[in-house]
């Protein structure tokens, strides 16, 4: 009887590696799947997307580095990716929509109500698929119930900011109002913003009981024309062009006083302690809210998700509200003590304390756009010293 | 009986023709990769360009294709743009004669001084180039203003009794253009006087000519062609420059760069934009094309 050998019975060297290098190479794909059949979970997502880049445009400035350091270097810490932020303004959308539709130059863009639907109408944004997102249960409705429907299928809010009255101490102002800006002790010691009019044209409406919210402005010109006579009896130093700018004056004292953005004033103040005060005066302020959005086209579609269920952690936006004086979206967050008792604690709160410069009032406010353009840079010609 | 002259052209052979043809080949073969060049980088832009000027415009939209000449209507009849077109001309003559003038007396000055002067001179006018636009404003930031640099030193010297802020001021964007347009033009006019023989000045002076009769007679013919050629890039960098400007004029000094930025990426309207930015090239090349007329009629004098 010839005894026959059972190959499966053979053990070699090169049969021992060969299935050492399939069981890695299958515990590897196996690792990996999430990634490519959909979004990983949380606890494989370091080993998925480890080495993986993403850009995500937020608000240059102040708003940047705070970005920078309070959601992406702990994103790329948590995750292993390579997550970068640069800052924009009111240029993403062109840029999107200048590069190539399969290649843009970022992955997730932040909007305001203006380029949100500025970029909703170039269809540059891809609806999101709010399954990815389960962070968004925590948020306050309001972000939802503000924009319309058919908008709110893309992106998710983040937070969002308010215009601010920045005042230098030492004057000893203390009527926390709208008005100080027309103060006889404030000619031509004051600055707006003269490149986005429209926040500057928001604070007399704000100031105007005449109509609710912002509503005059959006009525072209009966009711903004009381608008643009209230800001010809101004008299400002200069009106700036960004952020920058509005610094400088403030540090060079050509100015005293300031219609700021709540995205800068917390850097702003803490880098001049003492100095200057950010408040909401009395009669409340204009408002808008951060989305953020994939953009079409780009090849990071999971990562994206991954980075917008982050945004929404609890953590984050701890952080992000620690360092700035946006307000955030979640319902849950620690209120950061610059904010007192004055932080928003219910949808309620959010529609009283924050009068949104809307998508619908953009799009009455964009028909007008060039007559109201001429107007302001008369207004401009009017009121400035600088 | 008249006598008739019959004239043959001349029978070409096989090769002189070749050689024609070659000879008359030879300088587009030359010019093939920069015009290459030019075209794609920039024929093809600017076609673009013009094409998008004709789109429509809506709110919220960047452009919507289309074809209607309204943008131009626009920009040629409301005061605002009009205005931005003889502002920014105005400035731009102004700042780009200032720039030649003050470049071809520090041009002068290298080219007349020793040669171990030269290299810290020209490294000196290198400095604006090494350094980005923004950073050369936020200087002049610390400069002009009320407690900057200009008022303290004048205060600290008894020059003035209160401080004094030149920020803000036609005068503060005038500045910082020519200091922007100034290495462009130097470099240009030093590089006109390195190829001139500095024993030409020897011989007028010898001759009896008095400096200012040198300058006129010999030194200006010299180095024409090499001022229209500075004036001209200054002047398309003081028209092209909107940061400066912007950010250190008074706030109504409204430049079509600053227009043409804000209508691009302020107010998102593409078409407009572009229409203003081809009256720009256009009265750019206006300019270039008077320049070179100037050129053209002082060589063929002097021939």
């Amino acid at each position: 009887m010839t005894k026959t050998k059972n190959p499966r019975s053979r053990l070699s060297r090169r049969g021992l590696l060969t299935g050492a290098s399939k069981l890695v190479l299958g515990a590897g794909v196996f690792m990996a799947a999430p990634a490519i059949v959909g979004r990983a979970p949380v606890h494989t997502a370091k080993a998925a997307f480890a080495g993986e880049g993403l850009i995500a445009v937020s608000w240059s400035g102040n708003y940047e580095q705070v970005f920078k350091s309070e959601v992406i270097e702990p994103f790329n810490a948590k995750y292993g990716t390579k997550a970068e932020t640069v800052g924009g303004w009111d240029q993403m959308v062109s840029q999107i929509k200048a590069a190539p539709a399969d290649n843009p130059p970022f992955d997730i863009s932040v909007g305001e109500e203006y380029v949100s639907s500025s970029g909703m109408a170039e269809g540059v944004w891809v609806e999101q698929d709010k399954s990815k997102i389960p962070n968004l249960e925590a948020i306050y409705s309001w972000f939802y119930d503000t924009r319309p429907a058919e908008m709110a299928k893309y992106g998710i809010p983040f937070g969002g900011g308010t215009t601010m009255l920045v005042m230098r101490n030492s004057l000893g102002i203390t009527d926390n109002s709208w008005k100080s800006l027309w103060s006889d002790k404030l000619a031509r010691k004051t600055t707006l913003d003269g490149s986005a009019w429209w926040w500057s044209l928001s604070v007399p409406a704000v100031m105007s009981s005449t109509k609710a919210g912002l509503e005059e402005m959006w009525d072209y010109p009966d009711g903004t024309e009381p608008l643009f006579q209230e800001l010809e009896k101004l008299k400002v130093a200069k009106w700036f062009k960004d952020g920058a700018e509005q610094a400088n004056l403030l540090n060079q004292e050509e100015a005293d006083a300031a219609m700021s953005y709540s995205s800068d004033a917390l850097t702003f103040l803490n880098e001049n302690p003492g100095v200057y005060s950010a408040t909401v005066p009395v009669e409340g302020t204009s408002a808008w809210t951060d989305w953020y959005f994939k953009i079409r086209g780009s090849k990071h579609n999971d990562l994206s998700d991954l980075f917008l269920n982050y945004l929404l952690e609890k953590e984050t936006q701890d952080r992000f509200l620690s360092k700035s004086l946006i307000f955030v979206a979640r319902r849950d967050v620690t209120v950061p003590p610059h904010w007192g008792d004055n932080y928003p604690k219910s949808n309620d709160d959010y529609q009283k304390m924050f009068q949104l410069l809307t998508i619908e009032g953009w799009e009455k406010l964009g028909s007008a756009w060039n007559d109201i353009d001429a107007r302001f840079k008369k207004i401009i010609e009017i009121t400035t010293a600088g | 009986m008249t006598a008739v002259t019959e004239t043959h052209a001349p029978v070409l052979t096989t090769e002189a023709r070749r050689a024609r043809r070659v000879e008359r080949l030879l300088p587009w073969a030359l010019m093939s990769p920069a015009l290459v060049i030019s075209i794609i980088f920039f024929g093809i832009p600017m076609l673009l360009m013009l094409r998008m000027s004709f789109n429509e415009h809506a709110p919220q939209r960047l452009y919507v294709p289309g074809f209607t000449a309204r943008h131009y209507v626009q920009l040629l009849t409301e005061e605002r743009f009009v205005n931005a077109v003889w502002t920014t001309m105005k400035l731009s003559l102004v700042a780009s004669l200032a720039t030649l003038i003050i470049g071809y007396a520090f041009a002068m000055l290298v080219w007349l001084k020793p040669a171990r002067w030269r290299l810290a001179f020209i490294g000196l006018a290198l400095c604006p180039l090494l350094i980005s636009e923004i950073s050369i404003i936020f200087g002049w930031w610390m400069f002009f203003p009320k407690n900057g640099l200009l008022s303290y030193a004048l205060t600290s010297a008894g020059i003035l009794s209160d401080k004094i802020s030149l920020m803000y001021t036609e005068f503060a964007a005038f500045v910082g253009l020519v200091y922007v347009t100034l290495p462009f033009c130097f470099f240009i006019l030093l590089s006109i006087l390195d190829g001139i023989d500095k024993r030409l000045i020897e011989a007028s002076g010898d001759l009896g000519a008095k400096p200012l009769t040198t300058f006129r007679e010999v030194l200006l013919p010299l180095t024409w062609t090499g001022i229209l050629v500075a004036f001209a890039q200054s002047f398309i960098w003081a028209m092209g420059t909107y940061a400066t400007p912007s950010a250190l004029g008074p706030d109504t000094l409204w430049t079509m760069g600053y227009l043409i930025q804000e209508q691009m990426l302020g107010k998102s309207n593409w078409p407009l934009a572009s229409a203003f930015s081809m009256i720009l090239v256009v009265a750019v090349a206006v300019v270039m094309m008077f320049t070179r007329s100037l050129n053209a009629r002082r060589t063929s004098f002097h021939a």
